[in-house]
C-alpha cells in the first residue's frame, strides 16, 4: 500500500512531462502531414468550382454541384466504373484465393529449406516496381517474338496481342497483379497456419480423421479469422484497380476495357485540363472508399476483434 | 515434452502414409516448384535477353538461356551516363529519406501505441492520421502547393511528402503494443523518461518491425517513379525508375497509337532495355536477404494481432 | 486562285532574298527597360523563358544540338534575345508538364501549345494579346507567309477577333486519305489501263479481287482495306461526297456532321455491296493498324487511300520487298464527277506568349527573323532550314511555322522546269528533289523512287495541285477542342458510329440501321453538339 502510493507519487509529477514528451514526439509527423496532406487537401474545393488557373482556388467561380452532375452524366463514366470494379474485385478475390491455397499447399511440405526457398522466390516480385515489371511484361507478352506467344505458337495458337487487345487487357492486369502479389500475401496466411494448435491434429489423427477432414475441420477454421480479416480490409480498396500497373501498361487501344478511375482522373485532370471535373471524380472516389473503409473496419472489429488504430 | 510427443506420433504414423498422400506430396512439391519457376521465369527471360545479341532477341529466339552470348548490352548500360546519374539521384534520395522516415515512424508510433489513459489526446491524433489516408487534394492541388513551397525541381519534393507513411506507423504501433509493458515500467521506475525509454528499451525490441518498415521505405523509394516525372524540372534530376519509365517504356503509353505499337515492336532495342531492367533490379535483390530474417516476423506481428 | 497566290509568293521570295536583318519599324513604344535599338536588336538583351523538351536520343546535326545551334546564335546576335529553360522534360511529358504549370498559373514566357492548351490559356487569361504587336511589327514577308494557306491558321488563332497566338502554319492537304494509291504492277499484270473515272476504278477493284493480280495462283487479294478506325477509307467515302468524321456545310450552308448524312449512307451501301461480292476482306473490322499494314506488305490489297507522301511510308516496304509499283491518283467521284477531299483541321501547334511578359513583340521579331532565314537565300536555307543531307536544322528554332503548301510549289517548279520553263532559283530542297526526279526519269533507281513519286510529274503532289487548282478541297467547319456536350458524349457517339458502319458493311445489319443510328445520334447528344458547334462557328 505504502509502496504503491509512493510509486504513484513518483509518476504523477513526471506525468505531465511524459504527456508533453508524447506530444513532442508527435510534432514532426503532424507538421509534415499539415504541410503535405492537409494544405493540398484544400484543393478539394476545386470540385465545387469552375477552376480557372490564373484565378487560383480563391478566385475561381463557384458552381455548386455542377461538376458532380456533369460527372454522372458523362458517357464513359459507367464504363470506367465497370472496368475499375471488374479489375479491382477480381484482384481482391484472387489475392485471397491464390495465396490461401498456396499457403495451404506450402504448409503441407515438411522440408523447411524447401518451404523457405519457395517463399522467398514467390514474394520477390512484390518488391519490383511496376515500371520494371511493365517492361518485363511488355517484353514477354509481345505478339511478335514475346516468350508467351512463342510458347503458344508452339501449340499452333496464333499470336495474341495481350496488351493491345480489349478482351485480354483487363484479365492480363488481374493475372499479372496476382502473380506479383500472391507470394507476399501468403506470408500472413502461412504464419496463421503455423500457429494453428498442433495438438488438434494429433487428436484428430487419433480419431482416425483423414487429411481432407483435418483440413476442413481444423486447418480452415483455424485460419478463418485471418481470411475474413484480410478480405474485409481489402474492401476499402475496391475502387483502386492499380494505377501504377495500368498506367505503365495501357494504351488508347484498350482504354475501353482498361481505363480505370485513377487513370481516368489522371487523364481528365492532367491531359485534358478538366481540373475541376477530375477533382470531383477523386472526391467521389474518396467518399465511397471512406464509407467502405468505415464499414469494413467495423466489420473487422466485430468479426475478427481487430482494431486498426 | 509436447514436441517429443509429436515426433513420436509422426514416426508412428509414417508407416500408415497412404498412397494417395504420397501422390499428393509428390504432386504438391512439383506444383510448388512450378509456381516458384513461374515467378522467376519472366525475370530469367529478361536476364537471358540482356545477354543475347540484339538480332536473336528481336527475332524471338531467346527463351531462358542467352542466344549468341554477348555483354554488349551491359557495356551500353555501363557507358550510359544518364542511367548512372539517375542511379545516383535515387541513392541520394534513399540516403536522405530512409533514415529520416524511420526516425519519424519510430517516434510517431511510440506515443500512438499507448492507450488513451496513458496518452491523453491519442484519439485526436488517430483521426488526424486517418484523414490523409482517405482524402487527398489530388495531383493538381498538390503540384500547386509544392510549387508554392518551391519544391518543384528540387529533390526534397521526392522526400518530404512521403516522410510519414501512415501504414508503416500503424504497423510499428501494433508491434509496440504487443511488447510486454513490464519492461517499460521497470525502466520508468528506474527514472528513465519516455524518450530515454523509447531509445534504450523499445528500440532494441522493435528491430524486426523497424527492419520491415525500413524494407518498405527502401523499396518504396527505390520503386517510385511518378513523383520524379511530375515534380522534377529536368531529366537530369530524375531518379532511376522515372528515368526507366521514360526510356524503357519508350513509348508514351497514353498517347500511343497502333502505329507506335508496331514501331515499338520492330525497332526496340530489347537487349539494352533488358540489361537496364536487370541492373535496376539488382539492388532490390541485394537488399532483400538482409531484411528477410526480420521481415516475416515484423510484418506478421505488426499487421495481425492475436 | 490559291495556287496563283502561292506562285506569286514564291516569285516574290526569290527576288526579295534577305533585306538585311533590318526591322525598320522598331519604334520604342513599349516604354520598357529594354527595347530594340536602331539595328533592330534588344539592348540590353532580353531573356525568354521556355518550357522545352529534350530527347535523350537526339543526334547532333552538323555539330549542333538543342543547346548550341545557329538559331540560338541568330536570335541572340541579331535580336538580342536569349532563351532560358523554365523546365526541360522528355518530349512525351511536355504536354502534361505544361498543363500542370498552367494549372498553377506559372507558365513560361513563350510556349508551343496544343489547341486545347491554347484555349485554356486564352480562357484563363494567361495568353498575351498579340493583335497589336503583330500588326505593328510583322514584316510584309511574315504576313504573306503566315497567310499562305489563305489565312485559315491565323483565323484559328483568334478568339473574339483578337490574336492570341502565332500558329505553326502548315498546308491543309497533309491529311491521310486524300490520294488514291494504286499498284501499277498489278494493272500491268492484268493488262489494265490506269483508271480515269470511278467506273473504271471499280472495274480495277474487281479485277484486283478476282483476277489474281499478283499471279500467285491463290485467291488472296482484295480491292481495298482499312484499319478498324476506317480512317483509310475516308478517300473512298469522299468518292460519294461523304465525310463521315468531319463537320461540313450542307447545301443550305448550315454546319452538319458528315457521319449522319445521306451521302455516307450511300457510301456504306456501296461498301456493303463490295463486301458481299468478296472485294473486301472479312476481317477489315478487326484489323488494327499493324494488321492493315501487313495486308499491304503481303500484297493482299492493291488500292489504298493515303497521304501524298505515303509512298515513302508506309508503302515503301512492299515496294522494296515485292517490287510493288505505286502510282497516285486523285479520289474520283462515284457519280462520274470530280470528288472533293477534306483538308486537315488546322495547325497542330500554337505559339503563345505569357500575358504579363514585358516583350510580347519579341515573338513577332523572332517570327520575322525566322522567315528571313528559313526561307531566305539558298545559303541561308542550307544553314538554317534543311542541310544538304535533308536534316531539319529548322527544328532548333523555338518557333518554326512552315510555309504552307511548300511541297506543292516544289512540284509545280519541278514540273515547269521539266517543261523547259525558267523558274528562277529553286529552294535548296526543291533543287535536291528536282535532281532526284531527273535522275529517276533518266534511270529509274531505288534511291530516287520516293522523291519521284512525291514530287515528280506524276506524283502525290500533282494530285494535291490538281485539288487546289480545281477547288476540290473542303474544310473542317469546326476545329475547336470540343464543345461542352462534345466533351461528355463524343466518345460514345463515335464508338456507336463506327460499330454501326462496320455492321452495315458486313451485312450484319441492313442499311436501314443507318437511319436508326442517325436518329439515335441526334437524340443522344448529337443534336446539342450540332447546335453548339453552329453557335461557336457563328461567334467567330
Amino acid at each position: 500500500m505504502k509502496k504503491q502510493k509512493k510509486s504513484r507519487k513518483a509518476v504523477s509529477f513526471p506525468a505531465i512531462k511524459t504527456q508533453m514528451a508524447y506530444h513532442a514526439l508527435m510534432l514532426p509527423s503532424c507538421i509534415l502531414l499539415i504541410l503535405f496532406s492537409y494544405i493540398p487537401m484544400f484543393g478539394i474545393v476545386m470540385a465545387f468550382q469552375n477552376f480557372t488557373p490564373a484565378k487560383g482556388i480563391f478566385g475561381s467561380e463557384w458552381v455548386g454541384m455542377n461538376n458532380f452532375i456533369r460527372l454522372f452524366t458523362m458517357d464513359n463514366i459507367q464504363q470506367v466504373l465497370f472496368n475499375t470494379l471488374y479489375i479491382a474485385i477480381s484482384k481482391i478475390v484472387l489475392d485471397i484465393v491464390v495465396p490461401v491455397t498456396f499457403a495451404l499447399m506450402l504448409n503441407e511440405v515438411k522440408n523447411r529449406f524447401f518451404v523457405r526457398s519457395v517463399q522467398t522466390i514467390t514474394y520477390l516480385p512484390y518488391f519490383l516496381s511496376w515500371v520494371i515489371m511493365a517492361g518485363v511484361f511488355v517484353e514477354i507478352l509481345s505478339p511478335s517474338g514475346g516468350l508467351v506467344n512463342n510458347i503458344l505458337g508452339f501449340f499452333g495458337i496464333d499470336p495474341i496481342f495481350f496488351l493491345g487487345d480489349k478482351k485480354w487487357f483487363p484479365n492480363v492486369m488481374i493475372i499479372t497483379d496476382t502473380w506479383k502479389n500472391f507470394g507476399f500475401s501468403a506470408i500472413v496466411y502461412l504464419a496463421a497456419l503455423t500457429s494453428v494448435d498442433q495438438s488438434l491434429y494429433e487428436a484428430a489423427r487419433v480419431d482416425g480423421a483423414n487429411y481432407m477432414q483435418q483440413m476442413f475441420h481444423i486447418t480452415l477454421p483455424g485460419i478463418k479469422g485471418i481470411v475474413i480479416l484480410m478480405t474485409v480490409l481489402s474492401i476499402g480498396g475496391i475502387l483502386d484497380a492499380g494505377f501504377d500497373q495500368i498506367f505503365n501498361m495501357y494504351n488508347p487501344i484498350v482504354y475501353e476495357t482498361g481505363d480505370v478511375l485513377d487513370t481516368f482522373v489522371y487523364r481528365l485532370g492532367i491531359k485534358d485540363m478538366a481540373f475541376s471535373l477530375s477533382t470531383a471524380v477523386s472526391l467521389v472516389k474518396s467518399i465511397v472508399s471512406l464509407i467502405l473503409i468505415v464499414i469494413s473496419y467495423k466489420l473487422a472489429e466485430k468479426f475478427a476483434g481487430y482494431k486498426i488504430f | 515434452m509436447l514436441k517429443k510427443n509429436k515426433k513420436h506420433m509422426e514416426t508412428g504414423t509414417k508407416v500408415h502414409v497412404s498412397w494417395q498422400r504420397k501422390l499428393f506430396n509428390v504432386f504438391n512439391i512439383v506444383f510448388l516448384t512450378a509456381i516458384s519457376a513461374l515467378c522467376l521465369l519472366p525475370l530469367i527471360h529478361v536476364l537471358a535477353l540482356s545477354f543475347s545479341s540484339p538480332f536473336a532477341a528481336s527475332s524471338g529466339q531467346v527463351g531462358l538461356f542467352p542466344v549468341d552470348f554477348t555483354l554488349e548490352a551491359y557495356k551500353y548500360v555501363v557507358r550510359n551516363a544518364d542511367f548512372w546519374r539517375a542511379f545516383g539521384v535515387t541513392l541520394l534520395r534513399l540516403a536522405i529519406a530512409v533514415p529520416l522516415t524511420l526516425i519519424i515512424i519510430f517516434i510517431t508510433a511510440y506515443p500512438l501505441s499507448k492507450n488513451e489513459q496513458k496518452f491523453k489526446g491519442r484519439k485526436f491524433y488517430t483521426v488526424f492520421f486517418m484523414i490523409p489516408m482517405l482524402f487527398g487534394g489530388g495531383l493538381v492541388p498538390e503540384y500547386m502547393t509544392y510549387m508554392k513551397y518551391g519544391l518543384i525541381g528540387n529533390i526534397w519534393a521526392l522526400i518530404l511528402p512521403g516522410l510519414v507513411p501512415i501504414s508503416s506507423v500503424i504497423l510499428l504501433m501494433n508491434f509496440m503494443r504487443d511488447l510486454p509493458a513490464e519492461l517499460e515500467e521497470a525502466a520508468s521506475i528506474d527514472g528513465a523518461g519516455p524518450v530515454k525509454r523509447l531509445f534504450y528499451v523499445i528500440l532494441p525490441l522493435t528491430v524486426p518491425a523497424i527492419a520491415t518498415v525500413a524494407l518498405f521505405a527502401i523499396v518504396g523509394h527505390w520503386n517510385s517513379w511518378f513523383d520524379g516525372i511530375l515534380y522534377m524540372n529536368h531529366p537530369d534530376q530524375y531518379p532511376l525508375q522515372s528515368y526507366l519509365q521514360t526510356s524503357i517504356l519508350t513509348y508514351d503509353s497514353r498517347t500511343l497509337t497502333q502505329k507506335d505499337v508496331a514501331l515499338m515492336q520492330t525497332v526496340s532495342d530489347q537487349t539494352s532495355r533488358a540489361a537496364q531492367i536487370f541492373v535496376a533490379t539488382v539492388p532490390v535483390l541485394i537488399v532483400y536477404p538482409f531484411f528477410q530474417k526480420h521481415f516475416t516476423k515484423g510484418l506478421v506481428m505488426g499487421s495481425v494481432k492475436g | 486562285m490559291k495556287r496563283k497566290l502561292a506562285l506569286i509568293l514564291i516569285a516574290a521570295m526569290t527576288v526579295s532574298l534577305v533585306s538585311g536583318c533590318g526591322n525598320k519599324n522598331s519604334g520604342d513604344k513599349t516604354g520598357n527597360t529594354s527595347a530594340l535599338n536602331e539595328e533592330g536588336k534588344y539592348d540590353p538583351g532580353i531573356t525568354i523563358l521556355l518550357g522545352s523538351s529534350q530527347d535523350s536520343n537526339e543526334e547532333d546535326i552538323d555539330g549542333q544540338n538543342s543547346k548550341d545551334n545557329v538559331w540560338l546564335d541568330a536570335y541572340r546576335d541579331e535580336l538580342g534575345i536569349e532563351f532560358d529553360d523554365m523546365f526541360v522534360v522528355n518530349p512525351e511529358q511536355l504536354e502534361e508538364k505544361l498543363n500542370l504549370q498552367i494549372a498553377s498559373g506559372q507558365v513560361p514566357d513563350l510556349m508551343a501549345v496544343t489547341r486545347k492548351q491554347f484555349e485554356m490559356l486564352v480562357d484563363s487569361g494567361l495568353a498575351a494579346d498579340l493583335t497589336e504587336v503583330y500588326e505593328q511589327y510583322a514584316s510584309d514577308k511574315t504576313k504573306e507567309y503566315m497567310n499562305a494557306d489563305g489565312g485559315r491558321c491565323m483565323e484559328m488563332s483568334k478568339e473574339d477577333g483578337k490574336l492570341y497566338a502565332i500558329p505553326a502554319t502548315q498546308g491543309y492537304l497533309e491529311s491521310p486519305g486524300v490520294v488514291t494509291w494504286i499498284r501499277k504492277d498489278w494493272l500491268d499484270n492484268l493488262n489494265l489501263e490506269i483508271p480515269e473515272n470511278y467506273e473504271q476504278l471499280y472495274e480495277v477493284m474487281r479485277a484486283f479481287t478476282f483476277n489474281d493480280p499478283d499471279g500467285n495462283g491463290v485467291n488472296d487479294t482484295y480491292a481495298i482495306s482499312t484499319s478498324n478506325t476506317l480512317d483509310e477509307w475516308m478517300g473512298f467515302f469522299a468518292s460519294y461526297g461523304s465525310y463521315p468524321k468531319s463537320w461540313i456545310q450542307d447545301e443550305n450552308g448550315e454546319i452538319v456532321y458528315g457521319g449522319i448524312q445521306t451521302e455516307t449512307r450511300n457510301a456504306l451501301e456501296a461498301l456493303h455491296a463490295m463486301f458481299e461480292e468478296g472485294m473486301i476482306s472479312r476481317e477489315f473490322g478487326a484489323n488494327d493498324w499493324t494488321q492493315f499494314i501487313k495486308s499491304i506488305d503481303n500484297s493482299n490489297v492493291g488500292i489504298v487511300y493515303f497521304a501524298w507522301y505515303a509512298v515513302d511510308w508506309p508503302l515503301g516496304d512492299v515496294h522494296r520487298e515485292s517490287g510493288a509499283e505505286w502510282i497516285p491518283l486523285p479520289v474520283m467521284g462515284a457519280d462520274g464527277t470530280e470528288a472533293k477531299v477534306m483538308g486537315n483541321a488546322g495547325p497542330d501547334t500554337y505559339y503563345v506568349m505569357r500575358k504579363d511578359y514585358e516583350h510580347p513583340e519579341a515573338l513577332i521579331h523572332m517570327l520575322n527573323l525566322w522567315f528571313e532565314k528559313a526561307y531566305g537565300s539558298r545559303e541561308e536555307m542550307l544553314k538554317y532550314h534543311k542541310n544538304e543531307k535533308g536534316e531539319q536544322i529548322a527544328n532548333f528554332s523555338p518557333i518554326h511555322p512552315w510555309l504552307a503548301h511548300e511541297d506543292i510549289d516544289y512540284y509545280c517548279k519541278i514540273r515547269d522546269s521539266l517543261a523547259g520553263e525558267d523558274v528562277g532559283e529553286m529552294f535548296p530542297s526543291c533543287q535536291t528533289y528536282y535532281e532526284g526526279v531527273l535522275r529517276y526519269m533518266e534511270n529509274p533507281n531505288e534511291d530516287d523512287y520516293s522523291t519521284y513519286k512525291m514530287y515528280g510529274p506524276d506524283s502525290g503532289c500533282k494530285v494535291l495541285d490538281y485539288y487546289m487548282n480545281n477547288d476540290l478541297v473542303l474544310f473542317e467547319q469546326y476545329y475547336g477542342s470540343g464543345t461542352k456536350t462534345m466533351k461528355e458524349k463524343w466518345g460514345v457517339l463515335e464508338t456507336k458510329q463506327l460499330e454501326t458502319y462496320v455492321k452495315i458493311i458486313m451485312g450484319e445489319e441492313p442499311i436501314e440501321a443507318f437511319d436508326t443510328f442517325a436518329e439515335e445520334w441526334k437524340s443522344s447528344g448529337g443534336e446539342d453538339i450540332t447546335n453548339e458547334v453552329r453557335k461557336e462557328a457563328a461567334g467567330k
